[in-house]
This record gives structure tokens, sequence and C-alpha cells, in this order.
């Protein structure tokens, strides 16, 4: 299954050239012009990666990226920003929680390069939560067999008797 | 307080002028003669008388008035009056008993009584010469008996007339002598109260006198003391009277003299001189002096006179006066503002020592001469207004350039005002020069830290917003250029299968449609166009990432930097400067990053590195040449050393003390603020670094930038 990104940016030049970027990757685009539309994106659809610029109308990316951390907390977010002080740095990390700050312009390999480790962190992690929930699911599978397994000896003992 | 230099003058004594003794002498030797002519008188009518014993009064008379009239010649003037007087009494009383004696043996039984009569009014007036009235009641009394007798006794009338006479020319006799010395006593007392009203006075004089007045005398001893001497020297009279005055209150001359010398001084002459005697309490009282010898008549020095005045008062206050006189000189003197007087005309009254040297004089060569003359060219221009402005009494207040004799340029606040007299007449105008060189410089600084801080912000601001295009050119011509790929593919399998499977005739329409659009040329050159495309794309963002480190328009802290790399971002910001003229090669050694305010520090590598671009633009410009700028980067110790060298024409040994002063420039006018290596060096100082260069006229110059690694050595100052 393809691993969905969304792009978030108020540059509509900006959305279209990273869905070209991003052309014949192994990824399904969806792009939103501003954080409203982003968070509707969100709402209907389940994404694993967000990439959201920081300057935006109505909210910035730091806002934003903490708003979709609260909606889908295992979407990897990314910060794309032409703005690189250390203090929107600082703050979109700490506060954000983002997993990587690029500055603009960033070339193409460098964003499939960090898309493909976002990928990868994030099969990872499900992965991680997967074998997490079938070793605690297991002791219960275990009890149950041994219920079944004593319930059927039971049952075997009287057919035997 | 009136301080009379002259000392009080003395009244002159009027003593001796109230005894007249010449003319005493004189009156009475006319009394004597009138007595002697009044016996004669009586010798006459005695003759005529047969009465013996009027015979024998006659020559008792005549013996006594030849004796008085003998006495009388003996009393020559200057003789002792009052022996003489007694003289006179004892003769007179003799006379009169010997007569008596005469007449008491000549007279028979009135011989006694006549004797008696006779005698004792002569007696009675001698011994009580000056009763007048009494002397003529008993004279009276005495004539009216001896008539009563001489009628009882039935006396011819001829003797009744000379007992008469006899007895009132005893009463004449009395009466003038009477008279003569009443009068006599009456000018003895007037003179005595003269006198003493005179020596009253003096003393009241003496005693009110404002001055301490002590007398001495020959051997100086103290012989007058005046109440202002008691209150001055704390001593009373009785005290001082016949003290030693030396011993008595210690004095110290203004030129150092003794008093003994001062006294010996006076003898010749009245001495004048300020004085310190100390007082009964030991403290030294600031006097003026006035000591006069006396002498008597025949020119002996009797003694000594000292007038002395208290000037301590004077002597405080003349004291605060020249403190506050010397402090206003030193306020004057002292002031780092200069301070020009000049009268009405424009004169130069007064002018302290930093006006002197704002205009290159000495104060002493500006006294006196019109203020023009002092002012330097560029100044004397509206000098005439200047002058008219000053008499007017208008004040002024104006910022003025001054050119230096040294060359340098000098900021001057000018605040003049006009002085006026107590009537309200223009006399002058004073002129206070407040320099503010050095206000104006750093102002100046400022102003342009603002300047490139104001640019920083824009640069930076440009750059956010060229980010954002340049993201998307790039996307897109990535992609172009990978649509173009597989379009070209599809080109490649479309010309295979067209020549397997189409007609020679479909496939020689087709070559002629590429050929005609010239494919070949398109399939070649896009790809090469595309990445072109794609290294501008780099290249824009290289500069606009420069940029953006460059400026450091937020940064104010020191943050550790990596000077290489800001080296290397100020190159890529100044390489329009120095493209087409210079070519750049980089020695960056292994340096720790340093602490520092990265905007700042660029600010100086950019100053120096377009510095360097333009002074090999100079050197290169006619000639087909291109200089070099080195930069190189290494560790000395606790410091990093950075090293700008160009190949440019070189810095004027003439000039090189004054590159980094602020203002100085060579370019032209548009080109240089010239104050890029003064900012460059303070930018240098705060960093606790240096900032130096050494040059070879022809050959180039190299700047060196020395910063410490260690920041607390040097003054944490965040930037301005």
């Amino acid at each position: 299954m393809r691993a969905t990104v969304l792009i978030v940016d108020d540059e509509p030049n900006i959305l279209e050239g990273l869905r070209q970027a991003l052309w014949k990757s192994p990824y399904e685009v969806l792009t939103a012009s501003g954080p409203e539309e982003a968070l509707g994106v969100l709402r209907e659809r389940k994404v694993d990666v967000v990439i959201s610029d920081q300057l935006m109308p109505g909210m910035t990316g730091t806002e934003l990226l903490g708003l979709v951390h609260d909606r889908q907390p295992d979407a990897v977010r990314i910060m794309l920003s032409g703005h690189a002080d250390a203090e929107t740095v600082i703050r979109t990390i700490n506060e954000g929680e983002v997993y990587r700050f690029l500055t603009k312009p960033c070339d193409r390999t460098e964003l499939l390069v960090t898309l493909h480790l976002a990928c990868e962190k994030l099969s990872l992690e499900r992965e991680n939560r997967r074998l997490l929930a079938l070793v605690r699911s297991q002791p219960e599978l275990l009890a149950s067999l041994e219920r079944a397994k004593a319930s059927s000896r039971s049952t075997d003992d009287r057919d035997g008797a | 307080m009136n301080a009379p230099n002259a000392p009080p003058q003395l009244p002159e004594p009027a003593i001796g002028a109230a005894l007249p003794s010449e003319i005493t002498t004189r009156e009475r030797r006319g009394f004597i003669f009138l007595l002697g002519a009044a016996n004669l008188f009586f010798l006459g009518l005695d003759l005529r008388s047969s009465w013996p014993s009027a015979a024998l009064v006659t020559s008792g008379r005549i013996v006594l008035s030849t004796a008085l009239l003998a006495v009388a010649f003996v009393l020559r003037e200057g003789s002792n009056e009052v022996a003489a007087r007694r003289v006179v009494r004892a003769l007179a009383l003799g006379a009169a008993l010997a007569f008596g004696a005469i007449v008491w043996g000549t007279g028979g039984t009135a011989g006694p009584y006549a004797a008696f009569f006779g005698v004792l009014p002569i007696v009675f007036t001698l011994a009580v010469p000056d009763d007048l009235v009494a002397t003529l009641v008993f004279s009276t009394v005495c004539g009216a008996i001896g008539v009563a007798r001489a009628t009882v006794e039935g006396l011819a009338p001829s003797q009744i007339a000379f007992w008469c006479l006899a007895h009132a020319s005893s009463g004449g006799y009395a009466v003038a002598s009477s008279v003569l010395h009443g009068r006599l006593r009456l000018r003895e007392r007037r003179a005595e109260r003269a006198a003493r009203a005179a020596a009253e006075y003096q003393a009241m004089l003496l005693e009110n006198l404002h001055d301490a007045v002590i007398g001495m005398d020959a051997s100086f001893r103290i012989n007058a003391w005046n109440r202002t001497a008691e209150r001055l020297f704390g001593f009373g009279r009785q005290e001082a009277m016949g003290r030693d005055v030396h011993e008595l209150i210690p004095s110290k001359y203004a030129d150092g003299s003794s008093m003994a010398e001062i006294l010996e001084r006076a003898r010749a002459g009245r001495v004048q001189m300020e004085v310190q005697r100390r007082s009964r309490g030991g403290e030294w009282l600031s006097l003026e002096s006035t000591t006069v010898a006396l002498r008597g008549s025949d020119g002996e020095v009797l003694g000594y006179l000292s007038v002395n005045r208290d000037i301590s008062v004077r002597k405080r206050a003349e004291a605060a006066l020249r403190t506050s006189q010397q402090r206003l000189q030193r306020i004057l003197e002292t002031s780092n503002d200069g301070i020009w007087i000049m009268d009405a005309e424009g004169r130069t009254e007064y002018a302290n020592a930093r006006a002197a040297e704002l205009f290159g004089f000495q104060a002493e060569e500006m006294l006196g001469r019109p203020f023009v003359a002092a002012l330097p060219e560029s100044l004397r221009s509206d000098a005439a207004g200047e002058l008219d402005a000053i008499s007017r009494g208008e004040p002024r207040q104006v910022e003025i350039t001054l050119r230096r004799p040294d060359g340098t340029d000098a900021w001057l606040v000018l605040s003049r005002s006009a002085l006026r007299d107590s009537e309200g007449r223009v006399t002058g105008a004073v002129s206070v020069f407040l320099d503010v060189t050095a206000t104006r410089r750093a102002l100046g600084e400022l102003q342009q830290a603002q300047k490139l801080e104001a640019v920083g912000h824009l640069a930076a601001g440009i750059a956010h917003e060229i980010n954002t295009p340049i993201q998307f050119i790039g996307d897109n011509t990535h992609f172009l250029g990978e649509a173009f790929t597989a379009l070209a593919a599809l080109h490649q399998r479309c010309r295979g299968t067209l020549a397997q499977r189409c007609s020679k005739e479909a496939t020689a329409e087709l070559e002629q449609a590429e050929r005609d659009l010239d494919v070949a040329y398109l399939l070649e050159e896009t790809p090469k166009t595309i990445a072109r495309s794609l290294e501008g794309v780099r290249r824009v963002s290289t500069i606009v990432r420069a940029m953006k480190e460059f400026a450091h328009p937020d940064q104010n802290e020191r943050v550790s930097v990596d000077l290489n790399h800001s080296l290397q971002a100020t190159l890529e910001v100044a390489r329009s400067e120095y493209k087409y003229v210079a070519d750049i090669e980089t020695d960056f050694g292994e340096i720790p990053a340093v602490p520092c305010v990265a905007g700042d520090l660029n600010q100086v590598f950019l100053n120096i590195i377009v510095n360097a671009a333009h002074g090999i633009e100079s050197a290169v410009s006619g000639t087909h040449k291109r200089g070099t700028i080195r930069v190189t980067t290494r560790r000395d110790g606790v410091e990093v050393v950075v090293a700008i060298a160009d190949t440019g024409c070189g810095i004027p040994e003439a000039i090189r003390d004054k590159v980094f002063d602020p203002f100085f420039t060579t370019k032209p006018v548009g080109r240089g603020t010239g104050q890029g290596l003064a900012i460059a060096r303070s930018i240098v100082k705060k960093h606790g670094g240096h900032l130096s260069f050494t040059s070879k006229v022809g050959a180039g110059t190299t700047f060196s930038i020395r910063l410490p690694l260690d920041v607390g050595k040097a003054p944490r100052d965040s930037a301005a």
C-alpha cells in the first residue's frame, strides 16, 4: 500500500512543484492550500506524512502540526519553510514535535530521502505497535487455548470414560 | 567703613597760648609805674602841707615806690612769675609795715589809728589780692573810719582830704591789683578749661577711633592704649600700660621686618604696612599699621605712635573674592569647551586654552586681534555678518565644521550670547564652542549600523521571498527534465516500432518532420538546458543563503561562529565587487568556532574585501590584468587570525594614519562614506580583537583581524 503524503502550503506553485517532484515516487500526494483545508483533509483521510509550510494565513505551520499531532498522532510531521531562523526551528521542534525541518529551497533528493526515512520510521513504529499488541494478546490466546484444551480433555475423558 | 590711609591729625595743643607771660609782665610794669606816679603826685600834695607827719608819710611812699619800681625792673620777662609775685608781696608788706611804724612814731595820738587804718588795707590787699569786692568794701570802710575820726578830731579839711586820698590810693592799688590778678586767673582758668577740653576731645577721639592706637615711649613701653586696642588685642588698658610692646603683642610685618626695625624706620618718617599681630587669645590679626615717631620741639624722639586698622574682614573678603575669581578662572581655563570672549568690535578679549587649541593658536596670540583673523578660510565668508550680529547683541546657536590645523575636521556647536553693561549696551559677546565631533562620529556609526540593520532585514526578507519561487522553479525544472527523458524514451520506441513495422514512405515522412523540427538537436540540447537551469537555481539559492547568513539581522548576542563559513558567505555576497577584477584564493585553516556577533563580523570582512576589490580595480584599470584577493585563516595560540590580502595599489604612507578615521575616504563622492574601516575597527575592538594592516604602495595591502577565542578575556559588549 502506498503511503499518503499531505502537503500544506499557501503558494499553489509550491504545491504543484512538490507534486511533480514526487511524480513516480511511491507516495500518494494530497495537497492543501491552507491550514483549514488541511484539517478538512485530515477529517476525511488517514495520512502517513504531513509536510507543512511555516508562514500561512490564519495559522502557523507550528500550530497546524500541533493539531495534526492531536488528530492523527502517528502521522510523521515535517516542516518545510523559508524562515529558518533558530527560534522558529526550536519552537517548531518542541511544540509541533516535528520529525524534520527542511528549508526552502529543498531539492528533490533531500525531499525523497526524508520521505523515505519518515515512512521507514512510520512502518517501524506501526510494526512495533502491531508486535506489541500481538505480544499483549498472546497470554490471553494462550489462556483461551489452555482453557479450550482443558475442556476438550475433560470431554475426552468423559468420552474415554 | 572708610579707610583713610593718612593717620588722623591730632589737634594742636592750646595750653601754651593760654598763658601770655610777656603780657603779664608788661602789665605789671605798667601798674608799678602808675603806682609810682600816684606816689609822686601825693608827694607834691604832702610838700604843700605843713603837717610834719605828712612829709614822713610821703617820704615813706617814695621809698616804697622806688623799691617797687626797682623790683619791677628786676622782674623781667622769663622769670618765674610765682616767685616774683612772692617777692613783690614781701616787699610791699615790708614797706607797709615800715610806713605804719613811721606813722605810729610821728602821728602823736592819732598816729596809731592812722598807722593801723593806713596799713591795714594794703596788708589786706596783699593778703587777699584777688577779692576785688572785699578789697573795695574794706578800703571804703577804712577810708570812712579815717574820715570820721579826722572829723571828730577836728582836723583841717586839707588833712581830711589827704587821708581820704591816702585810703583811696590803697583802694586803687587794691582795685588795680585785683583786676590784674582777676584777669590773670580768668585767663588761666580759660586756658585750663581749653586745655582740659582739648585733652578730653583727644581722649574721646582716641577712644572712639575705630583703629587701635598704641602709644610708646622712646624705649617702646606702652603709654597709650585705646579702647579699640583693648578690644582687638584683648589686653585692658591697665594691663597694657608700661609693658614692652614687643612682648605684649608679637608682630609679623608683611615685608618680614621685626617691629624694632619698623620703629627704627619710623624715625625717618611714617611707615605704613600690613602687619599681623598676635592677640591675647593667640589669634593672629591682620592689621594695617601706620607708625610714626613722636618728636619734641628739639627734634628728640619722645616716643612712637602706632595706629592699627583691623583689616581681617577686608582680608577675608579679599581672599573670598580671590578664591572666587580663581575658581572662575579655573573653570574658564580648564573647561573642555572652547570659550572665546570678544568686545563689541569683534576683538578677542579672552580665549581659553581649549578655544585656542581648536583654532590652532596660542591664547596670547589671539588677544586683542579681530576674531576674523583666527578663523579658518572656510568660516571667513560671513564674518562681516557675524560682526554685525555681535554688535547688535544677537544670540546665536549653530553647528559649524572646522578644518583643524592637523587636517582633521571638527564639528563644533557654537553658542554665542551678548555681554551687556548695566545699562544694557552691548559690550561684546561670549562664544562657547562645544566639540561634538565624537558625538557626530558615534551618530554616524549608529546611522550606518541602523542602515545596515535595515538592509539586513530587507535582505533576509527578500531571501525568504526568493526561496519560495526557487523551490518551485527547481521542482518544476526537475519535473521537466524527467518528463523530457520519458518523452525522449517514448520517441525512441516510436521510431523503433516505426522502422520495423511501417512503410518506408511513412518512415521517410517522419524523418523529414524530425529534420524540419531539428529533433536531434532538441534531444541533445534540452537535457543540457534543463541541467543548466538547475545549476542556475542552485546558484541563486546559494547566493540567497549567503545573503541570509551574511545579514544575521536579529542576532545581537555572541554565538560561536565558524569564520571560514562566514568568510565564504561574505565572499559570495561581495562577488559583484571583485569578479571582473580579481580572483579569490582561499586558504582556510583548521580554526575553532569564534564567539562573535556574526552579522557584525561579516560587515568587517565585507568592508575589507570591498576595499581590496576597489584597490585592485584602481591598480588594474586600463590593463587586462587581474588581481588576487587572498583570504587565509589560521589559529595563533588563543587567537584566530583572518588575513585578507590584495594585490591592489596599496595605501600611501601619508594617509596610513588616517584610514581608520571616521569620514576619511579617498573614494569619489557617492562611492564611500569613509566610515567602513572606522566601523570595522570599532567592531573588532568590541570583540576584544585587533585590526591592523601592512601595505606597500604598488604591491598591495594585507589586513589582519585577530580575534580572541576566550570570550571571557574580551569585554562582553552587545553590538550597538
